[in-house]
């Protein structure tokens, strides 16, 4: 194969496995958004909390993995009381609770650098075995990030859409007014999907983790680039979410063969503007009603 | 009623006034002299910030209890830059305005030092950064600054010399994306062109990567021996790692602040052989001297360059600058008589031209300050990663590595 055929299939398959990590994260802002209306400006610090609850997990408990099941359990105490105390009761008002989950993230922030501290360090390696690959020796870890990912997508998506508990959601993002009108008790599904969405995010803080650089404002290069996925993808449409985040980082990694990582990054953002001149409403999203 | 009130505040305001007035008669207490430091206590460079701070304290620790500066005791005043050129300048202000410091030191960012240089001018403050873009020393710098640590210009100029005649003579460079990544690519390819060597690819990587892979797959040519590379601190870590991934038989080369606060034998055979420029030997063994070895014991420091104590990894490269610092302020200080903010163009011109001797408050050796452009006369070595080790294996003298200054500014005003 001639060599630049390599570099560009090597880049793809980077971008795809980023676009893993960003979809999950993606898909959890677009939950909460879907259902309970918020935009969750804290998303990207609850990715930070997920990886340096990873980086103080993984020697701790001597195995990554488990740090994988148990971050989401801590989460979930964080989650939940931030939903019922902090956003429940500004239900409605969307400028207030956006302040609000913006007062979250400064805390979330803070907390980690009293504790964590200033300076970004890297994780070791939970998996050191490396793939002769496209003539780079290619950590085998980045390709079970990617099928980690996947499994917990499809696992997602079986949820959402082969349970009754998923349709409790679905219905939700749909018409929540309808859906309290019809018996569902809303206030356990907001809980619910707030705290999964959370979740989310921080599961791709653990699996994120190893092959970036923890530190306490990482949250921040993360949530706009999921704003952007979920806003392409189209608000309200998960299938969208996904489709975008694996697109968008798809094509970076394609275009950074051809100009340096920094001119792709500025480059998805062209692309951005121009798929919303051209359909505002996203790839998939729901027309205005 | 109203007249004992009357009574009991005059008499309380007499002795107010007595105590105030016995205090003033009393001991006749010389004003303290204020020092603000913008440190990098978060960020990116948060872990430079921390011995920097140590240092400056340990630094003025001593000169207090040796009698202060012109019988003047030092308050210092810390503010954190948070690694932001935005916030270290307005920190700056703060510390000026709010604290009325008279002197600032430190930030190690380039990037900081270069948006404090106008505010110091402005100010009228004298600024003695840790940072080492040479535009600090031209056209980016002005009177009140004198970083005191040595240019990326000395710094590439030893290293362009020393790499065509010992490591090769086709290069990449992988620098970070600001100020002192794009200061040591230019520099590093202009010495490296007048030894007899080629730079065959530029790359720029923003401060933060994680993932190297996108910028180094591709886009290092065949031909290439060896790699200059600027970075620090975690980025180093995964351009190391990732650098090995590619081309695990390039030649490394690194800019001062490479290895600095590194665990050496934790890096693993990615980084073996990996050479580094340092302006001050990481361990006691490259500079045993009687001066090296008392200053590494004011600054708590161990014969490996960890704090005793808490075993935390200074950042030994340039911290001996904010050592230095505070004794040529009390130097000079002493030397021009100055008092005041209306003393500082005196104070100014005291210390351009001026020399200090090597001493445990100079412990690297003798050193001038350049009149026309504020460039202190700093020697460089290189050092290797040998075997896990971290040796010493050459030694540039500070004559070989002056240039003609950019600027002169002796022509400048106050």
């Amino acid at each position: 194969m001639p060599e630049s055929l390599l570099n560009v299939l090597f880049l793809l398959m980077n971008g795809l496995i980023w676009g893993l990590i960003i979809a999950l994260i993606a898909l959890g802002l677009s939950l909460i958004f879907g259902v309970m209306g918020i935009v969750n400006m804290a998303h990207g610090d609850l990715y930070m909390v997920g990886a340096v609850l990873a980086f103080y997990l993984f020697p701790l408990l001597g195995n990554f993995w488990l740090a994988l099941l148990v971050v989401p359990l801590i989460i979930a105490l964080i989650a939940a009381p931030i939903e019922r105390f902090v956003l429940r009761p500004y239900e409605g008002h969307h400028a207030v609770t956006m302040i609000a989950t913006v007062g979250i993230s400064f805390i979330l922030q803070q907390a980690a650098l009293a504790t964590y501290g200033g300076v970004p360090k890297k994780m070791a390696d939970p998996w050191a075995v490396s793939f002769n690959l496209f003539g780079v020796s290619y950590p085998g870890y980045r390709f079970l990030i990617a099928a980690i990912s996947i499994v917990i997508l499809v696992a997602i998506g079986l949820f959402l859409y082969r349970t009754s508990y998923g349709i409790l959601i679905r219905a939700s993002i749909q018409d929540k007014d309808m859906a309290a009108a019809m018996g569902i008790d809303i206030n356990k599904v907001l809980v619910g999907t707030f705290v999964l969405g959370s979740a989310l995010a921080a599961i791709g803080g653990v699996l994120a983790a190893p092959i970036t650089q923890v530190s306490y404002l990482m949250g921040n290069d993360v949530v706009l680039l999921a704003f952007i996925v979920v806003i392409i993808g189209g608000l309200g449409s998960l299938g969208g979410t996904l489709v975008a985040a694996l697109s968008l980082c798809a094509l970076e990694g394609v275009l950074s063969a051809l100009l340096s990582p920094t001119q792709s990054k500025a480059a998805i953002f062209v692309v951005m503007i121009i798929i919303l001149m051209i359909r505002p409403r996203g790839l998939f999203g729901e027309p205005e009603r | 009623m109203k007249k004992g009130a009357a009574a009991l505040i005059i008499g309380l305001l007499i002795v107010a006034g007595i105590g105030f007035s016995g205090d003033l008669l009393g001991q006749a207490k010389k004003p303290p002299i204020k020092i603000g430091v913008v440190a990098d206590k978060t960020g990116g460079l948060a872990a430079y910030g921390y011995s920097h701070e140590k240092t400056i304290r340990a630094a003025f620790a001593k000169i207090n209890k040796d009698g202060g500066i012109a019988g003047r005791p030092v308050e210092l005043y810390v503010e954190d830059t948070e690694s932001k050129p935005s916030v270290g300048a307005l920190k700056f202000r703060k510390l000026v305005e709010t604290y009325g410091v008279d002197f600032v030191l430190d930030s190690n960012s380039s990037g900081v030092a270069v948006a404090c240089a106008p505010v110091a001018k402005e100010l009228k403050v004298i600024y003695m950064p840790s940072a080492d873009a040479s535009e600090l020393w031209g056209d980016k710098g002005n009177r009140y600054v004198f970083p005191a640590c040595s240019s990326v210009s000395q710094e590439t100029k030893a290293a362009a010399r020393y790499a065509v005649k010992n490591i090769g003579k086709k290069w990449v460079t992988v620098v970070a994306n600001y100020a002192w990544g794009w200061s040591n690519e230019e520099e590093f390819t202009r010495f490296i062109k007048q030894d007899g060597g080629t730079v065959l690819a530029s790359i720029r990587v923003p401060l933060g990567t994680s993932d190297w892979l996108p910028y180094l797959k591709g886009k290092i040519p065949k031909e290439a021996e060896a790699v200059y590379f600027a970075n620090f601190g975690s980025d180093f870590l995964s351009f190391i790692r990732d650098l090995y991934a590619v081309r695990p038989d390039i030649k490394k080369l690194g800019a001062v602040y490479a290895l600095s606060a590194q665990d050496i034998k934790k890096l693993g055979p990615a980084a073996e052989g990996t050479y580094c420029m340092t302006p001050y030997p990481t361990m006691l063994e490259g500079l045993n001297t009687k001066s090296n070895k008392a200053y590494r014991e004011l600054i708590n420091v161990d014969a490996e360059g960890r704090e005793i104590g808490t075993g935390v990894r200074f950042v030994l490269a340039f911290n001996w600058a904010m050592w230095e610092a505070p004794f040529e302020l009390k130097a000079a200080i002493e030397k021009s008589g100055w008092q005041g903010k209306l003393d500082t163009p005196k104070l100014i011109q005291t210390l351009e031209g001026m020399s200090f001797k090597e001493g445990v408050e100079f412990p690297r050796g003798d050193l001038k300050i350049r009149a026309e452009d504020h460039l202190p006369s700093v020697g460089m070595y290189v050092e290797r990663i040998v075997n896990g080790d971290l040796k010493v294996v050459s030694h540039v003298p500070a004559a070989d590595v002056m240039y003609p200054p950019l600027v002169n500014y002796q022509k400048e005003g106050f």
